[in-house]
């Protein structure tokens, strides 16, 4: 397999995103790194924002405590601090046989290094279609335009 | 919303991962020091499979940036043996990461497998880190450790380290691969 570049900017917006993404891989990667998120970070695939068809499940750290959350929405991270970064993977995005999953892992700073979290989250959209476009939610964060989101597509071989 | 034409782009077929250096340890306490990383990608992604030179019970990797060992260094773990987990951190430190590898004494062959992502870091925000470990200490005892690390720096990565806590380095055979990933149009 062989992750190829797609596309890529600068973040500068509270929700930003990718339309007329490839059909032609097997599996989407989003890699972001941004600063100064606040709450929760959500990722929506085809323009569909109806929280009660996703579900998340998370865990990780924070400091020396265990982070345990659940919700009926697209969250794949939580955050208040001013550097932040993901991956995000999405396998089977283009099969309509499947519902979609996603699986995030995130690393953020609340405070210049007093706290830091790392988390792993599981989405699921309860939806068979391909995905076509994504988006992701900052949720208020003011985004600082020394970040990038970007996204890369695996190859079957 | 501000968004990207992802099937109008020209990325080309190129592959994002591209190989920079790698180090492979032929002398029991050796390490690898990468300096004068390339500053054209977007990422930085070090694949470390290791075992510890030193013969204490329990030993860990942990990495070291522009050789700054000034205490701006800070990370957060979650880690799982066997049938527990800890969670913990440390601020004000001079290194990153601390992720559990095989020693001296386990099993001779036995080495954990670890990968480093920095992400952002040529940029002049502060640097953040994840490291991912799977290891197998013994027939019974597996570990798995996952890390956020933040280098309170606005300096670009050049140069970074990686090294094993309780010193002696890395047993022979350990291997470091050290890759960009770059991003459409890099």
């Amino acid at each position: 397999m062989t992750m190829i570049p797609i596309a890529s900017f600068a973040t500068n917006g509270t929700t930003q995103g990718f339309t007329n993404i490839p059909q032609n891989f097997v599996s989407l990667q989003l890699r972001i790194s941004y600063t100064n998120g606040a709450g929760f970070q959500n990722i929506y695939f085809n323009g569909d924002n109806t929280a009660t068809n996703y579900y998340s499940n998370q865990y990780g750290g924070e400091n020396s405590a265990i982070n345990l959350y659940y919700g009926n929405f697209p969250f794949i991270g939580y955050t208040t601090g001013p550097v932040n970064s993901y991956i995000v993977d999405i396998p089977d995005y283009n099969l309509t046989s499947k519902y979609k999953t996603a699986l995030a892992s995130f690393v953020g700073d609340n405070n210049s290094g007093s706290t830091s979290l790392v988390t792993k989250t599981a989405v699921l959209w309860t939806s068979t279609a391909a995905i076509t476009s994504l988006a992701v939610n900052f949720n208020g964060g003011a985004i600082g335009a020394t970040g990038v989101i970007s996204l890369y597509g695996w190859t079957g071989q | 919303m501000p968004i990207s034409l992802a099937g109008n782009s020209a990325a080309g077929t190129k592959g994002a991962y591209i190989p920079i250096t790698s180090y492979t340890v032929t002398v029991s306490g050796n390490y690898p020091i990468f300096t004068n990383i390339p500053q054209t990608y977007t990422d930085l992604v070090v694949v470390c499979y290791t075992r510890a030179g030193s013969s204490s019970s329990t030993d860990y990797v942990v990495c070291g940036i522009n050789q700054d060992s000034s205490a701006i260094h800070s990370f957060t773990y979650v880690r799982n043996t066997t049938s527990s987990y800890t969670v913990s951190y440390a601020t004000n430190a001079t290194y990153d990461f601390l992720q559990n590898h095989p020693t001296q004494v386990n099993a001779s062959g036995l080495f954990g497998s670890t990968v480093f992502e920095f992400f952002n870091y040529t940029s002049s925000n502060y640097k953040t880190g994840i490291g991912k470990t799977a290891g197998d200490f013994d027939t019974s005892n597996g570990t798995a450790v996952m890390t956020a690390s933040l280098y309170s720096s606005t300096s670009a990565i050049t140069s970074l380290i990686i090294a094993n806590y309780n010193g002696y380095g890395f047993a022979v055979g350990s291997t470091f691969y050290l890759y960009g990933v770059r991003r459409a149009g890099q």
